[in-house]
């Protein structure tokens, strides 16, 4: 029985194990997690762009992140060097922020810079460089670009920030450059982006950033010029000394600022071009507007005047020389510089309002033209710089004006003569008024009455004559006082006189006795002295001595301890 | 080969696998304990092979995940476990470059070889000594426990290494990857019944 039920147990209860084995859920979980991973790692590393720079300094695959705005949208995936030696680097950026790559998108690598004033990037000295990406702002429909050119260093101001974009040309642009500041009032208003020399125009062009706040402060009335570094000015006003703020000293600086008489400017619109002036008042003299023209024929050197010099009318500026030159007129003379004036309508209409001028009739200055004469003046006696004053004589004459070559000549007047002329003048009258007849009778009865007093005098003189014969007689008495016997022997007496006393001073000398008496007295003196001497020192070096002795030991003064 | 000895089943004896209790096959409950009494590990082979499947599944992202993002000076740095070797292999840290390679790439494999070979050998796919198959079978129970070091190391350095932006270290997903892998291939291990060879043994020698 055991056997049977033995072998009964040798089969115990098989079950089917056909069906659903619930332990299958674990693997086929295990691989849609597997699945979802592989999905969103595929989903995460979004799209592959290429970016073209010089070189991939700083720049590693798998490490080097694309950032936007210091938020990390992608990273370095690839870095080739291409056949034009440049290098093809490809980024992968996250599918979410894939709408920022588009056109207009820039990119540059962001690394520690110093740069004139400025220093950035400080922290990829440690953290290792990235790749910045400047979406652009993007106006209308966005394009998709997926292959950009990089940037070598990075913009100023992001394509992104809104504000004015101006093109600046100038031909000598000092140390204005990339990053230079642009000043309005001293302030801050935008800076320069970009420097690109023109070869074939010879000029230079800055793109310059001006911000959003500041757009209104440039219309195209604004002056724009620059300010490089320490300028001493010897103009005709003088010395003028500018010194710039340390960080226009060395990156140099452009100043903007509305012309003196300013009109309002139509506002200037992005990509404008506009002329850098060299200086500020290169810049105020850009606003010239020609205007009428003169000329002056000078005979004198014309020294300490320029092309560009001031011409005042009544020390109102209106105008500026404009040529000098013996080609202006035909059959010139040596003797007449012909010198170019024009005057700046502008300044005209400004300076001389419509109540004072009949405009229909022309400039104010054209109007009395005919009553004007032009004198060459020192302006700066320091540097000898010269203008052309205008002046307006309404009690002049004039033929009728002169013209040469088309140019209505003014007569010149030369000023240091001009003003001696008219002091002469002035003297003159003067004495006119000083009623010189009556000086005149004055004089005649002055003279008569000397030729009075000379009469006196005359008769003075022969009195003297008297006088002389008498001096001789005195003369002649004298001479018989000399020629006497007694007054011959007094030679001899005076020698008998000197022999005695010689006699007298023997004992003197010094084998006498009063010389031996005397010396010794002097030995004595001499002694007394040096003992004085003694005296004098110690009571010098200690005062005290006379009441207490030389002993030192009986100083009251206490002692120091030793 | 003819068994020297017979089986439990055999002799009609069957154990718990709750308080390992041996009782008749006849019954369906275990007298002491009240747990349903099987002669074999239920679906021993199937479950084996399940949690092997995925555990190899696991294994996958476990190797192509990050296992470890360092972000050091504000860089950030994302090292899978290949990476890792290839990392401190350049280094020339052979040794350490040995360990991780050994314990987080070689014996996981190593391990779903294993279960391959006792699975095809329970099945009778393969002929492998029965003892040599005791063996490999015991081994990759030892090995389990301890292959949980990259996880440790992982959750050793997260915890210790947080400074902020000079330096922090965070889990990868790699990490969560490769613990799934371990506890899959333990308990593929752990549903296998190994007397499963020797019934195979014995049902070749019968025939």
């Amino acid at each position: 029985m055991s056997e049977e039920a033995s072998e009964e147990n040798i089969h115990p209860e098989v079950k089917s194990s056909r069906g659903f084995n619930p332990v299958w859920i674990v693997p086929l979980v295990a691989l849609l997690l597997g699945l979802w991973l592989v999905k969103r790692s595929h989903d995460e590393k979004g799209e592959l762009i290429k970016v073209r720079f010089e070189n991939a300094a700083d720049l590693d695959v798998g490490k080097t992140e694309v950032k936007c705005r210091n938020v990390t949208i992608g990273e370095v995936e690839d870095i080739l060097l291409t056949d034009g030696l440049e290098v093809d680097v490809t980024l992968r950026i996250k599918p979410d922020h894939l709408h920022l790559v588009r056109e207009g998108s820039q990119f540059w690598v962001v690394r520690a810079r110093v740069q004139g004033s400025s220093v950035s990037g400080l922290g990829t000295l440690i953290s290792g460089a990235y790749i910045e990406l400047d979406p652009g702002l993007v106006e209308g429909e966005v394009k998709r670009q997926r292959s950009f050119l990089g940037l070598e260093a990075p913009p100023l101001t992001p394509a992104s920030v809104p504000g004015l974009r101006l093109v600046l040309e100038s031909t000598q642009p000092g140390s204005v450059d990339i990053g230079s500041g642009i000043y309005y009032h001293d302030t801050v208003i935008g800076k320069v982006e970009s420097r690109e020399f023109l070869p074939e125009e010879k000029v230079v062009r800055f793109g310059v950033f001006i911000g959003e706040r500041y757009r209104d402060l440039v219309s195209d009335q604004t002056l724009f010029w620059k300010t490089s570094g320490v300028k001493l000015d010897v103009g005709a006003d003088g010395f003028n000394l500018e010194l710039p703020s340390l960080d226009s000293l060395v990156s140099g600086r452009i100043s903007v600022d509305e012309p003196v008489e300013a009109v309002d400017g139509a506002p200037l619109m992005d990509g404008d071009l506009v002329t850098l002036y060299d200086t500020e008042e290169l810049a105020a003299t850009s606003r010239f507007r020609g205007g009428t023209e003169f000329l002056l024929l000078i005979d004198k050197s014309l020294k300490g005047l320029k092309r560009g010099a001031a011409v005042e009318f009544r020390g109102l500026r209106i105008g500026r020389v404009s040529d000098i030159s013996y080609a202006l007129v035909d059959n010139p003379k040596i003797n007449e510089m012909p010198v170019l004036i024009q005057l700046d309508t502008r300044l005209l209409e400004r300076h001389f309002p419509e109540s004072l001028v009949d405009m229909e009739a022309g400039s104010f200055i054209e109007q009395i033209s005919s009553k004007l004469q032009a004198t060459i003046s020192s302006s700066n006696f320091i540097t000898g710089q010269m203008i052309v004053e205008l002046n307006y004589y309404p009690d002049y004459f004039s033929d009728g004006p002169v013209v040469r070559n088309g140019y209505t000549v003014l007569p010149v007047v030369e000023s240091g003569f001009s003003r001696l002329e008219e002091g002469i003048a002035n003297l003159l009258e003067k004495i006119n008024e000083l009623g010189l007849e009556d000086l005149i009778a004055n004089l005649a009865k002055t003279a008569d009455q000397t030729t009075e007093a000379l009469a006196g005098i005359e008769a003075a003189v022969l009195d003297e004559e008297g006088v002389v014969i008498e001096a001789r007689d005195a003369l002649a008495s004298l001479n018989v006082i000399l020629q006497d016997e007694g007054t011959r022997a007094l030679p001899a007496d005076f020698r008998q006189t000197l022999a005695r006393l010689n006699d007298t001073l023997e004992p003197l000398s010094e084998d006498g006795v009063i010389y031996g008496d005397l010396r010794r007295t002097l030995d004595e003196l001499r002694g007394t002295a040096r003992s004085i001497e003694r005296l004098t020192g110690e009571i010098t070096d200690k005062p005290n001595s006379l009441l207490f002795g030389k002993d030192g030991n009986t100083s009251k003064i206490p002692r120091g301890r030793r | 080969m003819k068994p020297r000895h017979r089986s439990a089943l055999e002799a009609g004896l069957v154990s718990c696998h709750t308080c390992l209790l041996v009782s008749s096959n006849q019954l369906h409950e275990c007298p002491r304990c009240g747990s349903a009494l099987h002669v074999r590990k239920e679906r021993s082979i199937e479950t084996t092979i399940a949690y092997g499947v995925a555990g190899i599944l696991a294994f996958i992202p476990a190797n192509l995940l990050p296992i470890m993002v360092v972000t050091q000076m504000g860089v950030t740095e994302k090292t899978t476990i290949l990476g890792g070797v290839a990392t401190f292999w350049a280094m020339q840290a052979y040794p350490v470059a040995a360990v991780i390679f050994i314990a987080s790439v070689m014996i996981p494999g190593l391990k779903f070889l294993a279960i391959g070979i006792l699975v095809a050998t329970a099945k009778g796919k393969i002929r492998v000594n029965p003892r040599r198959a005791n063996t490999i079978y015991w081994l990759t129970e030892l090995v389990g426990r301890w292959s949980m070091v990259d996880v440790f190391v992982v959750a050793v350095l997260v915890g210790l290494i947080q400074m902020g932006n000079l330096m922090t270290i965070d889990p990868g997903g790699a990490a969560i990857a490769f613990g799934l892998m371990v506890i899959l291939t333990m308990m593929s291990a752990h549903s296998f019944d190994q007397r499963l060879i020797w019934d195979r043994i014995r049902a070749q020698s019968a025939l």
